[in-house]
């Protein structure tokens, strides 16, 4: 085997280490800490939702509610049943793949594409209505307060710092796995129906199945992301499972650039320092986003990540558009394409 | 024992039918071509075959197994494998990559092993990788396997769309108009690809509307006109079948 580390690697590695190393010397107070913790959770939701509309090519309105949803499953077990935030980490994800599967069931056997988008918008906001309106059980509009953090032998990961590295960690895995999963068998059956659902049927992938699995995964790693919220920012309320998160995982998504891993990491740390330094201006925070959103999809419509790739892959004095990294399929980057 | 049987295989579209009351049967090793003058329901057939759309009634019958109405990649995976009269390829990917995707059914690798890079499942990606490099220098695309898809040439479209069905192990393939849209030697090394096919055993089911085509290659032929068989036979009894004729030119004038 040749051992050859993709281009993306060595771009996204050097982000990463940078992205690690800043909090020792910028970061340097407890709230600045508190947004890198930020970045890298949603970090992990944009990467769940990327896998959504960069390798299947589809879109899901209802990916923040499986993320509140993740957050309330964990917390709750936390603190109706005293159960350690480290089963709560895997019971997120569990809950919300499950859900996953079954909203998946019902829409991808039927749905995609707009479709998809307008049946899991019901969904998400049909979540948020009950998180609102189910008082016994999810506190209401307030919510729950007092989320323990977890503990790692009798030692709370509390501190901003420690949580961050602890995240990273877990990020890092999830980008690692989200890459070989991307050779393995089922990986390239989902791409294949990204790339031509009749052809990919022909060749003998059972595609409703694949994508309602792959939808499913996507559900249980915002759910996982979500979990990883309400364990450091202890608490949770309806707002995690409404639209602001969604919008905000868009603009993770697209900002950073889909279809590429390292997109959503990039796009998370520019969403949320950006949005930090704008801080002063309030509500009108998301106007500017609005902007800027429709900026870059009008302009930068690959996205932050993989046109910053194209510039690295001019500087080494070649072209690697299409093979590097980031795959060639996805429609945005295509579309990109053609109108350069 | 034939290898496919139809038997009143019948779809409606809004009262006209596309296919009516088709009953073909198609022996184990042949070439069968299925012919017709545009709109004659050769599609139609091809797709309610294979799983594509669902038959107002009738019988699809597989290997003795009746499989009417099934999916897809159910068929696929029993050695149905059909392509497309429209050139479908995974356009985006690389040639390699379309039919390493292809190869669905004969991965055997695990998704632990894909996510631990296990020694299994690099040795078994080694022999997919080897096997797409067979198929590819089977079809004459072995200097192309690096090129994206959509930059090929229209006959080198139609060569990666059979070594992509090809990569799914068929006993039996449905050919919809491959040769649309070739020029003369593209499409005579295209019907050489098939006859190499036949030669190793598998069963072709070529739709065409070019009759000179099919007439050099096939077996039997069996002649549809809208949606209903109007004739079967060897190619030289089907050229002069005067349905047939009548079909493809019309009624002469005042004859």
């Amino acid at each position: 085997m040749r051992l050859r580390i993709p281009p993306g690697w060595w771009l996204g590695g050097l982000l990463l280490l940078a992205v690690a190393m800043v909090p020792l010397f910028l970061f340097t107070n407890t709230y600045n800490r508190g947004l890198l913790v930020l970045i890298v959770i949603y970090a992990i939701a944009g990467l769940s939702l990327d896998y959504i509309m960069g390798e299947m090519g589809q879109f899901s309105f209802g990916h923040a509610a499986f993320w509140g949803f993740g957050a309330y499953v964990s917390a709750k077990l936390a603190l109706d049943l005293g159960i350690s935030p480290w089963i709560g980490f895997l019971a997120a994800p569990a809950a919300a793949g499950l859900v996953g599967l079954l909203i998946g069931y019902i829409a991808l056997r039927r749905t995609r594409n707009l479709e998809l988008a307008i049946v899991t918008l019901g969904f998400g906001v049909l979540a948020w209505t009950v998180a609102l309106r189910w008082r016994p059980v999810t506190g209401g509009p307030s919510g729950l307060r007092q989320v323990p953090p977890p503990s790692l032998f009798g030692w709370e990961i509390r501190s901003e710092l420690a949580y961050f590295y602890f995240a990273l960690l877990l990020l890092l895995g999830i980008v690692f796995l989200l890459s070989r999963l991307r050779t393995s068998r089922f990986g390239r059956g989902v791409r294949s129906i990204h790339e031509n659902e009749d052809l990919a049927k022909s060749i003998g992938v059972a595609a409703t199945k694949y994508y309602v699995l792959a939808f499913s995964f996507a559900c249980a790693l915002v759910g996982f992301s979500g979990a990883l919220y309400a364990h450091h920012f202890r608490f949770v309320n309806p707002n995690l499972l409404g639209l602001d998160y969604m919008f905000i995982f868009l603009i993770v998504v697209l900002v950073g650039g889909t279809g590429t891993l390292w997109g959503p990491v990039m796009g998370a740390a520019i969403f949320v320092l950006v949005s930090e330094w704008l801080r002063a201006l309030q509500e009108y925070r998301f106007v500017i986003f609005g902007v800027v959103l429709l900026l870059v999809v009008l302009f930068m419509p690959i996205g932050v990540f993989p046109a910053l790739q194209k510039v690295a892959g001019r500087i080494r004095g070649r072209n690697d558009e299409d093979t590097d990294g980031a795959p060639a399929g996805d429609d945005l980057a295509l579309e990109a394409e053609k109108a350069r | 024992m034939p290898i496919l049987e139809t038997s009143g295989l019948t779809r409606m579209f809004g009262g006209l039918s596309a296919v009516d009351e088709l009953d073909l049967s198609v022996e184990e090793g042949e070439i069968r071509g299925l012919i017709g003058p545009n709109g004659s329901g050769k599609t139609t057939a091809l797709n309610l075959i294979t799983g594509y759309i669902k038959p107002t009634r009738g019988m699809v019958r597989y290997r003795g197994s009746e499989v009417t109405g099934e999916q897809p990649h159910d068929l696929a995976r029993l050695g149905l494998v059909r392509t497309f009269q429209i050139t479908t390829l995974f356009e985006n990917l690389t040639v390699r990559d379309n039919v390493l995707h292809g190869s669905h059914l004969n991965n055997p690798t695990s998704l632990v092993g894909a996510l631990t890079r296990s020694k299994r499942f690099r040795k078994q990606s080694a022999e997919i990788e080897d096997r797409v490099r067979e198929l590819l220098a089977f079809v004459g695309l072995e200097e192309r396997i690096e090129a994206v898809a959509r930059d090929l040439s229209a006959g080198e479209h139609r060569y990666l769309e059979i070594a992509i069905a090809l990569a799914a192990k068929p006993r039996m393939l449905l050919l919809d108009e491959p040769a649309t849209g070739l020029n003369p030697e593209e499409a005579a090394y295209l019907m050489n690809l098939i006859r190499t096919l036949r030669s190793q055993g598998v069963t072709v089911l070529l739709v065409e509307h070019n009759m000179r085509l099919i007439t050099n290659i096939c077996t039997r032929i069996t002649v549809l006109n809208f949606g209903a068989k109007i004739a079967e036979g060897t190619p030289e009894e089907i050229v002069g079948d005067p349905d047939v004729i009548t079909a493809y030119l019309g009624k002469r004038r005042g004859a």
